[in-house]
């Protein structure tokens, strides 16, 4: 852990992965479009709508990643001052609030032919509504001070708080009546879904990771050089 | 697609607007950045090649 905890040495590290990253990204997104979108039957019950599943999943479930991948940096930047850690929740907040955007919409846009409404206020799409309500907070927490580790330090209180939010949003469906249907991919048993749908869903969950790692990465070189010019303006201002 | 094609092509299109947005606006945050790093090196640079002449 302390081997990555100089910022040269992990972008330098980072760096080396990213073309890799960015080409599987594309790779992966496009088959799981082709599988998704041609390849894969609609569902006996939702008919062509279930198409929808193959974004909005795996939005949800990197909603979900983001927000947890954020508080556990947030906490490792509380306890033991990780120098990368406070940057990697940084650079992570807007592409966690991205997909639970895509998730919100996409979902919307399947309930209205499915519930026959747009929205309703229960448990699971409230939860997640919060979630992206939790993710603008810290972004504008952490941008709201002129001292940036004070910024970082307000907002990773803020997204420890806020982790509350995601077994709620997990267990929603099992704890609530909801509209929204249970859980089909992570059970304990076998996945309720069929290969021809499973493999295009996965494809798109890998391929909306491997777009966050490389989102992340342009964001942390992005950190890591307005951390050096706040570092020679500071030095200007000292003469 | 059915007939539900008015709720389908929006939710891929409404996604991959977001996802381009996002790798669209960190790529131009980051060559803006980059270029003021270089133009304040130049500057630091420049002041003090003046100050080693006086």
């Amino acid at each position: 852990m302390q081997r990555f905890a100089n910022p040269t040495r992990f972008m330098r590290m980072a760096n080396a992965v990213l073309p890799w990253c960015a080409a599987l990204t594309v790779v992966l997104i496009a088959a799981g479009l082709y599988l998704g979108l041609v390849r894969s039957p609609a569902d006996y019950q939702q008919g062509e709508t279930v198409r929808i599943m193959y974004v909005h999943v795996p939005s949800a479930w990197m909603a979900l990643f983001i927000y947890a991948s954020i508080a556990m940096a947030s906490a490792t930047a509380l306890i033991w001052k990780h120098p990368l850690a406070d940057l990697i929740a940084r650079a992570s907040a807007p592409v966690g609030a991205g997909f639970t955007l895509i998730c919100l919409i996409t979902g919307s846009l399947w309930g209205k032919p499915m519930w026959g409404t747009w929205w309703v206020w229960d448990a699971r799409l409230t939860s997640v509504l919060i979630l992206f309500f939790l993710y603008l907070g810290y972004i504008a927490l952490n941008n709201a001070f002129d001292d940036p580790t004070r910024g970082a330090r307000a907002a990773a209180v803020l997204a420890l708080v806020g982790a509350v939010n995601l077994p709620i949003i997990k267990f929603s469906v099992d704890w609530w009546n909801t509209l929204h249907q249970p859980a089909s991919l992570t059970r304990l048993d076998a996945p309720a879904i069929h290969s021809s749908m499973l493999w295009p869903l996965l494809a798109m969950a890998v391929g909306f990771t491997l777009f966050y790692v490389t989102v992340l990465i342009f964001r942390l070189r992005s950190e890591i050089v307005a951390a050096k010019i706040r570092n020679l303006r500071l030095v200007q201002i000292g003469g | 697609m059915g007939g539900y094609g008015a709720f389908i092509w929006p939710s891929y299109l409404i996604a991959a607007a977001v996802l381009i947005g996002l790798l669209a606006q960190t790529l131009v945050t980051l060559w803006r950045r980059e270029r003021t790093l270089a133009a304040l090196r130049a500057t630091i640079a420049d002041s003090d090649a003046e100050k080693d002449a006086s």
